[in-house]
């Protein structure tokens, strides 16, 4: 009783749907809207980059320019005109780059604390008390505006810093796992990220440590007409663990925008990399469907050394468009590819989201859990592809994605890809589409629950095998996101 | 009705279906010339409305050397009527059989349906089956794929009366570098249809095999019971499987669900079957039987899977003894 009374507590308490979908009146500096080379000249001056990662952006936009956009996945939208928006948005305040908390701007501090988050470390330890505090990478547009608990974690080797920091102090490192695991020429949205990408986190974990605390980066889109092009670089030495979640957020605005990130992830022998999304990008009007955040995503991990592991946990709620594919390489012998995964839709919402695991090394193992509940009018497709080449011996995969119903106007799609070469290998899918059970419902309601209530603690439910994969902390947000994405679709 | 549509035609048109094969001219150009085209054969079995045939209608298509056939098979169950047909498909030498199956079943029409495609093993046989099942009609279909160098079979089932029940079982036996794709389109149009899809694999040597399933329940087709399942044994190191099955809702209402496996036999009925005395091979052979007579049980009629387990039979003792 008592997890049902919270959810629908949750519910009234943030009714109002959309709670991140303020606007913080800031001074913006801006590149010129549009697109060509002048513009990547101007981020890669405004972030002080060396001239090789200039040439890399160069090419990369070059490539961009004779590419095709996917169209293989589910979703519709009009074509985008690249040209109409500003690449590059930083508040004013930025522009020196402060380095002490105290002299970021209060109004973006301000912004943070609304959405929960605090920047300034005696805050964050003041609420957290007894608790391992989470250290954040507060990215607003294209600039982070702040890193919290850097020191700490430098003491343990650890290096936890926005990309262009990166860029500037770790060149070795950039230069060899940057676009080792997606090329610039992946894709349309990944090649324009390489071109454009702006802000972002870099984690570097030395051999043997495990992280003391949670890594995490929060993405924030304020400014209209810009697009965000995050770009997350996480590498984990031999034996090293981390476990690092993003979230995001936007306003509410009229006009669709673009976030087209990548993130990279690389795990060497023994080493463990949790990574974690809340995904709660501005999903659009939900009658009309105006605005909203096209969120193209390209994420993809490369588990390059024996038993390494890399475990994917998504929660999508939010964005007009969701297409994302994080993904595990599985090149190590022994090493293991999870996939966990809750995409809700609601309103106009479309979602094209899956994995993809490719079984390279020996005794290699992938694990997929997929939830989609599609609600209103909106359109959810699991789309995902596990593939065991010639020499995956004794590979093993399990894949189940189940969808769930809510109305009569959406629609749940399963495509899944199973490629088999190697006859040792067992591979294992299932999936299930269907609404919430008339006998479920009726169970609950003759035991004094109401619909309502009946309907979150079965949808709770039906997600719970993937929410309890979330770090403690964000699982609680999760489920209060579950809940109010659904809000308006049920009864 | 389109059965009339392809009265005119040998073949039906890109219009009415998703058949790549049609427009032979422009899919093949100077190479059509290579192959010698004979006119269409046709065979129609055609039920009156409430006739119930007690002897199964028997369909024989041969191959030619160097031929490329064009034949036409027209099933028309009317109200009422239940029958069941056998199709059997051999030849010798290197042909192209390019196979036309228009299927229609009326308002409680029942149709046993058995596919036996045996060709010779230079042979290019693509098949494409249209059903139409009205209402309350039931439909079990059951197809063997043996022979063939290159196979595709595109089974479209459209199920516009509500009540209908499909069933699709479907067994692949391929070795050498055979090919076999087989895609389904099951279409749920009309409310309380059942639709059932299980497809077995045992690929040896390099085969490579392939399995599209797609359930596609339209907004109207509530209380829709769809299920697909594949399953796929790989027998050797080269052979490969690509499998997707699809689920396409567009309803809410519905209970739809697909799983597959692809892998080796199980280490533990081995060990157990060996552990009471058999061989290895004995034991291999048992399992993979037991495997594969699964689908072929969902054959009403004892006397037909009875002759196809032996057929299956015979094909598994020559791979397996080879090992």
């Amino acid at each position: 009783m008592a997890a049902t009374e919270e959810t629908i507590a949750k519910v009234d308490n943030l009714s109002g749907s959309y709670k991140a979908g303020f606007i913080t009146d800031i001074e913006s500096e801006k590149a010129p809207k549009g697109l060509n080379e002048d513009i990547i000249r101007f981020i890669s001056a405004k972030k002080s980059e060396p001239a090789w990662m200039l040439e890399k952006r160069l090419k990369a936009y070059r490539y961009w320019l004779g590419m095709e956009e996917p169209k293989w996945s589910k979703v519709e939208f009009p074509e985008i005109d690249y040209q109409d928006a500003y690449y590059y948005s930083a508040p004013k305040s930025m522009d020196n780059a402060p380095d002490n908390i105290n002299d970021v701007d209060p109004k973006l501090l301000e912004t943070y604390e609304k959405l929960g988050i605090p920047l300034r470390e005696q805050e964050i330890l003041a609420g957290v008390k007894n608790r391992t505090p989470v250290a954040v990478d507060a990215v607003f547009d294209s600039v982070s505006v702040a890193t919290t608990f850097k020191e700490e974690l430098k003491k343990y080797g650890v290096i936890f810093c926005p990309i262009s920091e990166a860029i500037r102090d770790y060149p070795e490192l950039i230069k060899k796992y940057m676009g080792s695991v997606v090329p610039y020429s992946d894709n349309k949205h990944a090649c324009l990220n390489s071109a454009v990408f702006t802000d972002g986190s870099f984690v570097y974990i030395p051999e043997g440590v495990r992280c003391p605390m949670e890594l995490s980066t929060y993405f924030r889109i304020n400014e209209m007409n810009t697009g965000q092009f995050e770009r997350t670089l996480i590498i984990a030495e031999k034996g090293a663990y981390v476990s690092y979640l993003e979230g995001c957020t936007a306003p509410m605005r009229d006009e669709r925008q673009l976030h087209a990130a990548i993130v990279e992830v690389i795990a060497h022998e023994d080493a463990e990399v949790k990574y974690s999304t809340v995904q709660n990008w501005y999903p659009g009007d939900f009658n009309t469907g105006a605005g909203g955040i096209y969120n193209f995503v390209t994420k993809r991990g490369l588990c390059e050394g024996r038993n390494s592991k890399i475990s994917w946990t998504q929660v999508e709620t939010g964005s007009a468009i969701t297409w994302k594919y994080p993904s595990c390489i599985l090149k190590g012998d022994g090493s293991q590819g999870e996939f966990y995964s809750v995409a809700i839709t609601n309103g106009c919402q479309q979602a094209d989201t899956g994995t993809k695991m490719i079984h390279i090394g020996k005794n290699t193992k992938s694990r997929i859990i997929s939830k989609g509940i599609s609600a209103g009018r909106s359109e959810n497709t699991y789309r995902g592809i596990v593939k065991v080449l010639a020499g995956a011996d004794n590979a093993k995969n399990f894949t189940v994605c189940d969808s769930l119903l809510i109305g009569e106007e959406c629609g749940a799609h399963t495509v899944p890809y199973v490629e088999s070469r190697n006859h040792t290998a067992t591979l294992g899918h299932e999936a299930t589409t269907s609404k919430i059970s008339e006998e479920q419902l009726f169970y609950c309601m003759q035991r004094g629950i109401s619909e309502e209530e009946a309907t979150a603690l079965i949808v709770n439910g039906f997600a719970r095998e993937v929410l309890q994969h979330l770090p403690m902390e964000f699982a609680v947000e999760a489920q209060k996101l579950v809940a109010i994405s659904l809000e308006g679709s049920v009864g | 009705m389109s059965l009339r549509v392809l009265d005119r035609n040998a073949l039906p048109t890109p219009k009415q279906e998703q058949w790549k094969y049609t427009n032979l001219q422009k899919a093949l150009g100077e190479d059509l010339l290579k192959v010698r085209p004979q006119a269409p054969e046709q065979i129609l079995v055609h039920k009156l409305a409430g006739e119930v045939s007690s002897e199964p209608d028997m369909v024989v298509w041969k191959g030619e050397n160097g031929i490329h056939h064009q034949p036409r098979l027209k099933i028309l169950l009317e109200d009422k009527a239940q029958a069941t047909v056998i199709e059997h498909h051999q030849g010798a030498g290197s042909y192209w059989k390019n196979m036309g199956t228009e299927i229609l079943l009326g308002a409680g029409a029942q149709l046993n349906y058995i596919r036996i495609q045996n060709e010779s093993i230079d042979a290019v046989h693509t098949d494409m089956v249209h059903i139409d099942m009205n209402r309350d009609a039931r439909l079990n279909f059951f197809s063997l794929n043996l022979g063939g160098k290159l196979m595709r079979h595109d089974v479209h089932t459209v199920i516009n009366g509500s009540g209908a029940q499909c069933q699709l079982n479907g067994v692949n036996l391929l070795r050498g570098s055979q090919h076999c794709d087989t895609t389904i389109l099951m279409e749920h149009v009309a409310p309380n249809s059942v639709s059932r899809q299980f497809y077995r694999s045992i690929l040896d040597d390099s085969a490579h095999g392939v399995f599209q399933g797609k359930v596609h329940v339209h907004k109207e087709a509530k209380k829709t019971d769809g299920y697909q399942l594949a399953n796929t044994i790989l027998l050797s190191q080269g052979a490969r499987m690509n499998t997707k099955p699809e689920l396409e809702i567009y309803a809410d209402d519905v209970k739809c669900s697909h799983g597959t496996t692809t892998g080796a036999l199980d280490e533990e009925p081995l060990f157990y079957l060996r552990s009471r005395g058999l061989s290895e091979a004995q034991a291999r052979l048992l399992l993979i039987q037991a495997f594969v007579d699964e689908v072929i049980d969902k054959i009403n009629d004892e006397t037909q899977s009875g002759q196809i387990k032996d057929l299956a039979e015979k094909w598994l003792k020559t791979q397996l003894e080879q090992k």
